[in-house]
């Protein structure tokens, strides 16, 4: 059974809501507990968003400071504000084109740049989170991933793209 | 089988499990997925439902509470302040009963995230005389809604169930039940002395309602201090907990070293009102102290009477404002356990505020805040409850109440200064099109009943597009999809009596310019009265108006002197400083500009540009 506290942070658009969904979906799929949270409401309108995924035996969503195993950050601004919810030992893995003093190279991905340049613009979550499923921390593997992005398509053009943005960001991954 | 549900989604499967058959909701976050989830449910499983976007709160529970009536089983779903809304039928139904199960929802949202208050709809329930449920989880959310179906016919009187934003947006898989076709048939039984109770029948009924909380308040299906919850070692320290409340102390608990959550024993409340009087003297005898933890008023503090060896919120143990979190809950543990040093984090001291929300890339209203504020220099510009409430971040908003009352502070400020005998700064109402028949409609026929003047500044995007983009009636598109009459606002304000009525498109800059500046001449003219102007053009998140809108490429030439005129006054998502630009000149976020060109006209030196 897994247990993983995931933070998804970002602004309003970006997809933070969509991408927590698609790791509910990977661990439904995997036959895990687990409780999210998502903005709603005035967040949305384009002010930082966070979502929480807690997968494993949890009653709450809630996930406290200190204490989440990854942060997934989709928008660079988003880190400072949210790093600190990070456990010693836990993973942060941001969508930034600049660096950050505290962070190791590894852990960055210029996803919106590399989304743009494939025509994705829209899809930055899913390029991330492609790469993002390659790394150690991540509770679940590209193929599951892969497999929860075909349950979540409302359409086969939507699962085509999806899945697509999903490769794209996979091959990131040395 | 299992399947992901969001809480909202799991009260309405709850709802359809146990044969609600009439739902009745206005849309406010954190409340609004429940009833299209009602509708969807019901409709995937074939089953005879009605679900319906009611015009407002009150009219919700007056229609819920009519089907109870019957017999039928029946639900009304609101966010807390539209519980105040509905308030009059709400606190009338405790005394009158239902026939039928009947449970209000009731979504809080302390924070607040996205409401004007963070009250405690439990706390209601307990001036009501309303017994409540408080779900701590998804999965809990639906048996709870069933739960309270069930208890509400079998005492014959409406029950709440009320879940916060955490568990309303929590998304959790879920067991499901099977939904089958409720067989009941609507049957009414005529009792004038109950359903049509003069103050006399009303005292009697009083009585009667107190009875069923004191036999509530017994009742062994509630008791949260039982022997087989306590049959851990006794510890010292009690905490009660019910709701959100709970899960959050619970899964804190669970993460501390055991021989620390060791000295705790959490007991759990489904009913916090009326609280189960035994269990509450109980814990008090067994524990030396008792830690309450809710959300987000003291509602079981309060009922516990003895407040000697009680924390909580009101010795202020945990802080009477701001949603709960597992820092607070931690802190209260080590205050209820006496530990002086209490564990605290800088860390986030140090983080950045967020980015604060804004409008939309390419909504309309961003022009029509841009244009109102040229067109009513030093104007008073009276605000109301919707997306548009973000106007404040254009400096074009000076008031926000609650719903429809942005109708009635134009009238009484107009009236304030026509009375004192100052002069009339310019005065504008400015309302959303699902606001305005909300409740903004009995305002205006005040205003103009009182002899008001002032721009009734209609919004209309032709959606409630802050909760989700649900249909009002002027299209006349219902919840279930289905068609019924429309009712334009024309036809509204000229039956309220307004004569003057201007329609515009708000991307036509200049031309809603000169309208609304006619409209404050009207409004002045001694033949005059309330000048309506309406700006209407669809939201952008529909799809179906994304797809009409002919998107333009925007570009900014090498005129811009980096003034930031265009970001203050503007305040487009899509417009943003350069990278690295020493004289901070500003560029058109590509990905964010949907090509609406509404920005083109505002730049002072003419370098926003279209290809």
């Amino acid at each position: 059974m897994t247990n993983c506290k995931l933070l998804i942070a970002g602004l309003g658009g970006q997809g933070v809501v969509f991408l927590s969904r698609l790791i509910s979906q990977a661990a439904l799929l995997a036959g895990d507990d687990f409780i999210t949270y998502e903005s709603h409401g005035m967040a949305m309108r384009g002010g930082s968003v966070t979502s929480q995924v807690k997968i494993g035996n949890y009653n709450s969503p809630l996930i406290g400071e200190k204490s989440a195993d990854i942060l997934l950050v989709l928008a660079a601004g988003e880190y400072e504000r949210n790093r600190h919810f990070v456990r010693p030992g836990g993973t942060c893995l941001v969508n930034s084109a600049q660096l950050f003093a505290d962070l190791p190279l590894e852990n960055l991905m210029a996803a919106t740049d590399i989304a743009v340049d494939h025509g994705l613009a829209k899809a930055v979550n899913l390029v991330f989170s492609g790469w993002a499923a390659r790394q150690q921390a991540f509770p679940y593997s590209f193929e599951q991933m892969q497999e929860a992005v075909k349950m979540m398509a409302v359409s086969p053009a939507i699962e085509t793209a999806n899945l697509k943005a999903l490769e794209i960001g996979r091959q990131q991954t040395k | 089988m299992q399947q992901v549900m969001l809480g909202n989604e799991a009260m309405a499967r709850g709802l359809l499990e146990k044969g609600c058959t009439f739902t009745y909701a206005y849309p406010g976050t954190p409340s609004s997925e429940i009833l299209p989830a009602f509708i969807q449910q019901g409709s995937d499983h074939g089953v005879e439902i009605h679900g319906h976007w009611s015009v407002n709160e009150k009219i919700a529970l007056e229609s819920a509470f009519t089907a109870a009536m019957t017999g039928m089983r029946s639900a009304a779903v609101m966010k807390q302040v539209g519980l105040n809304v509905a308030a009059d039928a709400f606190l009338s139904i405790a005394y009158l009963g239902v026939s039928g199960g009947l449970v209000v929802i009731s979504a809080d949202d302390p924070g607040p995230n996205s409401s004007q208050t963070e009250q405690d709809s439990r706390m209601f329930a307990m001036l009501a005389k309303v017994a409540v449920f408080d779900p701590a989880t998804p999965k809990e959310a639906s048996i709870f809604a069933g739960r309270a179906l069930d208890l509400s016919e079998e005492i014959g009187l409406p029950v709440m169930l009320r879940p916060t934003a955490t568990l309303c947006h929590a998304r959790q898989n879920i067991s499901l039940n099977t939904i089958t076709q409720e067989q009941r048939k609507p049957e009414f039984i005529r009792q004038p002395q109950r359903w049509a109770a003069t103050p006399k029948h009303r005292f009697m009924l009083h009585q009667q309602l107190n009875q069923k909380l004191l036999d509530l308040a017994a009742d062994p299906r509630f008791d949260f201090a039982t022997e087989e919850t306590c049959q851990t070692p006794p510890s010292p320290y009690g905490i009660i907990a019910s709701g959100c409340a709970w899960a959050l102390t619970a899964d804190l608990l669970s993460s501390l070293p055991n021989e620390e959550s060791r000295q705790f024993i959490l007991y759990k409340v489904d009913l916090p009102y009326p609280l189960h009087k035994k269990a509450g003297q109980t814990l008090l005898a067994r524990h030396e102290r008792l830690l309450v933890v809710e959300e987000s008023m003291p509602v079981i503090e309060y009922q516990l009477g003895d407040h000697k060896n009680i924390c909580g919120r009101i010795d202020g143990t945990i802080p009477d404002a701001g949603a709960l979190n597992p820092e607070i809950i931690l802190a209260a543990l080590y205050r209820l356990s006496e530990k002086r040093s209490i564990p605290t984090n800088k860390d986030n001291v140090d983080a950045p505020p967020g980015k604060r929300p804004s409008l939309c890339p390419g909504c309309p209203h961003r022009s029509s805040f841009y244009v109102l504020k040229k067109a009513l220099p030093k104007g008073i510009y009276a605000g109301d409850i919707g997306c548009y409430t973000l106007g404040i971040n254009l400096n074009a908003l000076d008031s926000c109440l609650c719903m429809g009352a942005s109708i009635s502070q134009a009238g009484s400020f107009y009236q304030t200064f026509a009375r004192c005998g100052e002069s009339i700064p310019p005065i504008a109402a400015i309302i959303g099109d699902s606001t305005f028949y909300h409740s903004g409609i009995p305002a205006l026929v005040n205003a103009r009943w009182e002899g008001s003047r002032f721009v009734l500044f209609l919004l209309d995007n032709s959606t409630t597009a802050m909760t989700g983009n649900q249909p009002t009636p002027a299209a006349g598109l219902r919840a279930d999809g289905s068609q019924g009459p429309a009712l334009e606002l024309e036809t509204v304000l000229k039956g309220c009596g307004i004569e003057k009525i201007t329609v515009v498109d708000p991307y036509r800059q200049s031309e809603l310019l000169d309208t609304l500046k006619t409209a404050w001449e009207y409004a002045q003219d001694p033949d005059g009265g309330i000048a309506a102007v309406i700006a209407r053009r669809g939201c952008l998140m529909i799809p179906s108006e994304r797809k009409l809108l002919q998107a333009l490429q925007i570009t900014i030439t090498d005129d811009c002197t980096g003034c930031g005129y265009c970001m203050k006054a503007f305040e487009c998502p899509a417009l943003m400083i350069k990278a690295k630009d020493p004289e901070n000149r500003v560029t058109i976020d590509q990905v964010t500009c949907v090509g609406c060109g509404q920005c083109v006209d505002i730049c002072p030196q003419g370098a926003i540009k279209i290809v």
